[in-house]
């Protein structure tokens, strides 16, 4: 999981949105072929 | 039956359906099957991930990143069934693409319109929400220039311009993300 850079505490959201964003960057590699 | 054995049950089903679709397009497209062995594993590879990094031991967390597990997983498994459809000829080649794409851009939408409303207070709340308003209006902004792209463009141009604007999103969001952390305090600065 993501941590705060300073602090080292939890990051849910981010970690949890950059989780779905790169489903849809490898998704989006995938179904236009270029992988 | 516990909402986290719930999330658990329809996470491995997904993986089940995704790999099902993975076979008949590797049944129909031998030479591609990599591509469906990449989308089967990537799901059970975060899991694993999360396992091991003990993030799913905290309950209330856990049910929020199985949630997320099984977004992921639904557009995975989707992606797969729509290549199994066109290996099988249900489905023409170019509108599996563009659903693909659609329903990619419509995620980022989501996502990053619910991201600035969920601020996690850390050292810095203000660098915090700063940070979750960037990402959020980024991804917001990518999925809307995305539809017209995927909806609208010819084929060969859409594929270049579809992932030429991913690539341009990341970039700026990794730039902008690292002068934002790079401020001394910004706790003492307006929002």
């Amino acid at each position: 999981m993501l941590t705060c850079f300073k602090c080292s505490k939890p990051r849910m959201t981010l970690t949890a949105a950059l989780l779905a964003a790169s489903a849809q960057i490898i998704l989006a590699l995938v179904v236009s072929g270029s992988i | 039956m516990t909402p986290i054995q719930t999330r658990q049950k329809i996470l491995i089903a997904l993986i089940l359906a995704s790999a099902g679709f993975a076979l008949v397009g590797w049944l129909q497209q031998p030479e591609s099957a990599w591509v469906g062995l990449l989308g089967v594993l990537t799901v059970p590879a975060a899991w694993t991930v999360l396992m091991v990094s003990r993030a799913l031991s905290d309950p209330a967390q856990a049910v929020r990143i199985y949630n997320s597990l099984i977004g992921a997983a639904v557009l995975i498994t989707g992606a797969l069934g729509v290549v199994a459809a066109v290996a099988l000829g249900i489905l023409p080649e170019g509108w599996s693409t563009r659903l693909g794409m659609l329903s990619s851009a419509l995620v980022l939408i989501v996502v990053g319109n619910s991201l600035p409303k969920k601020i996690e207070p850390g050292c810095s709340r203000t660098r915090g929400r700063r940070i979750q308003r960037l990402l959020g209006w980024t991804f917001v902004i990518t999925g809307l220039l995305a539809i017209p792209i995927w909806l609208l463009t010819p084929m060969p141009y859409a594929r270049v311009a579809g992932l030429s604007l991913y690539a341009a999103a990341i970039a700026f969001a990794a730039w902008s993300v690292t002068r934002i952390t790079r401020r001394p305090r910004s706790d003492s600065a307006g929002s």
